[in-house]
């Protein structure tokens, strides 16, 4: 009979492989049975830290309890990590929906607050009083004349690029301020958290400097 | 089967009453039956306007409280034969004894009845504004050309986006001073209209006249000569279909023989 847990070593370690085909308690009777074996086997105090993969199974919370629980009784093994090549169709869409540059076009009003789950790349209208609210960048190509926030509610990585002229209020990640005429520059603005942690302004032509990864993420090139 | 249109606009004092009179009596112009519905519970006033205000018996809290059927409410205006009707808000109770089903339930027992039920939308956007776009199958937006009230306009469409009724909204431009729009001292029709992107219905000139036929509980548009009066007959022609194009803005120059006669005329 095939096994239900596969040890395999390689130079970065011990990989321990649940197969899919079995059965859970299958797969905790023999990771007990190879734990012990391995246990009587190992005849130095070196510590042996383990990769587990459940392959194309999700362990629920419980699942993960007991394998660490049992894995948790001997001394000297520990979990280096613990994953598997599936993950939650909701996981997945959130990925995606978080790793998309959401493309929008339409009117935003006064009191009403469009919150997007990403990047965003704008193309509507935004009047006064308005929100446009992501977690991700904002990317401009409409009127605004409401407020933008990025980076939603603490990433401090997120941007916003856009012309300020007629934008009242701006945030990126916690910080948020009224947008200084004196401050912005003409045409398109990158608005960042600059490194002692206050919103900046940059010409576009300094997008990249500013935030590279922007770049090496969403499919672009260096 | 009639359609039900509410008259908004969020911010208070741009004419929504008058506009809603205004309206009802005009579609009754041309024929049609209407049915004004007064939502402004405890500070009714169409009624005061069209001035049907001494034959009032029952309100629309009474028939919501069983106190009265929706026929005994209902006011009939004798100057339009059987075409003109109005169901008077309450005095004497707060904006919380109506919900959004019962209105609806009241405008689809009149449907059937009118051409057209014209709901009064109190100001603001509270338990008043959510009672009468309950029941509405269409919209009228009224602004005047004033910051402030576009501002409110604009929240109201944004509200009317996240309950759709089943016709988007239309505006109407309301007391348009022809001088300071031609003069560039107030937004012109086109910025209103492109700012708050939705179609325009119409456009109504101030006049002095609305308040003064107000007064005498006459709606303007009684007087076929006067402009405001041109404005919300066109309005009306609009809702039945008609293309009517828009009245112009542009105030003539009064002429020499005209300014020797002011002349004359001041001594």
């Amino acid at each position: 009979m095939q096994q239900s847990v596969v040890l395999k070593a390689s130079s970065d370690g011990y990989e321990l492989i649940f197969r899919q085909s079995a059965s859970f308690d299958d797969i905790m009777a023999d990771l007990k049975t190879l734990l012990d074996r391995l246990q009587l086997d190992n005849t130095t105090d070196k510590e042996i830290s383990f990769d587990m993969s459940t392959e194309g199974r999700l362990l629920t919370t419980e699942q993960n309890t007991q394998v660490t629980q049992l894995v948790n009784r001997y001394e000297l093994f520990s979990i280096h990590k613990l994953t598997a090549d599936v993950i939650l169709t909701a996981d997945a869409l959130a990925m995606i929906d978080r790793n998309t540059v959401h493309l929008v076009n339409q009117i935003i009003r006064n009191g009403q607050v469009l919150e997007v789950n990403g990047d965003v790349l704008f193309f509507g209208k935004i009047h006064e009083g308005g929100v446009l609210r992501a977690t991700g960048s904002i990317f401009v190509m409409g009127d605004i004349s409401g407020s933008l926030e990025a980076g939603y509610p603490d990433h401090a990585d997120a941007v916003i690029v856009s012309p300020l002229a007629t934008v009242p209020r701006v945030r990126v990640g916690e910080l948020l301020e009224l947008v200084d005429p004196e401050k912005i520059v003409a045409g398109t603005n990158v608005v960042y958290i600059n490194d002692i942690q206050a919103l900046d302004y940059q010409p576009l032509n300094q997008l990249k400097r500013v935030r590279p990864k922007l770049f090496t993420r969403n499919g672009g090139h260096v | 089967m009639g359609k039900a249109i509410v008259i908004t606009s969020g911010k208070g004092g741009v004419g929504k009453t008058t506009t809603t009179a205004n309206l009802g009596t005009a579609l009754a112009l041309m024929g049609k039956k209407v049915c004004l519905v007064d939502l402004d519970i405890g500070l009714r006033n169409l009624d005061v306007i069209l001035g049907l205000d001494n034959r009032i018996l029952y309100d629309i809290v009474d028939v919501v409280a069983g106190r009265a059927q929706l026929r005994q409410a209902l006011v009939k205006d004798k100057r339009f034969d059987d075409l003109l009707f109005l169901l008077p808000a309450a005095q004497n109770a707060d904006k919380d004894s109506l919900n959004p089903d019962q209105v609806r339930s009241i405008v689809d027992e009149l449907k059937p009845d009118f051409d057209y039920v014209l709901l009064d939308c109190p100001a603001g956007i509270e338990q008043g504004f959510m009672n009468a776009i309950a029941g509405a199958d269409a919209g009228i937006i009224v602004s005047t050309p004033e910051i402030s009230a576009i501002r409110d306009a604009d929240r109201v469409v944004g509200l009317l986006e996240q309950y759709p009724l089943a016709e988007a909204p239309k505006l109407v431009i309301n007391r348009i001073r022809r001088r300071m729009m031609q003069d560039g001292e107030t937004m012109d029709i086109d910025e209103i209209t492109h700012h708050l992107s939705i179609d325009l219905l119409g456009i109504v000139f101030d006049d002095d006249a609305v308040i003064r036929t107000s007064n005498n509980g006459e709606p303007i548009v009684l007087d076929p000569k006067n402009s405001a009066s041109q404005g919300y007959r066109n309005i009306a022609r609009r809702i039945e279909g008609e293309t009517v194009p828009l009245m112009n803005i542009e105030q003539s120059k009064p002429g020499m023989w005209a300014r020797f006669a002011g002349i004359f005329h001041r001594k």
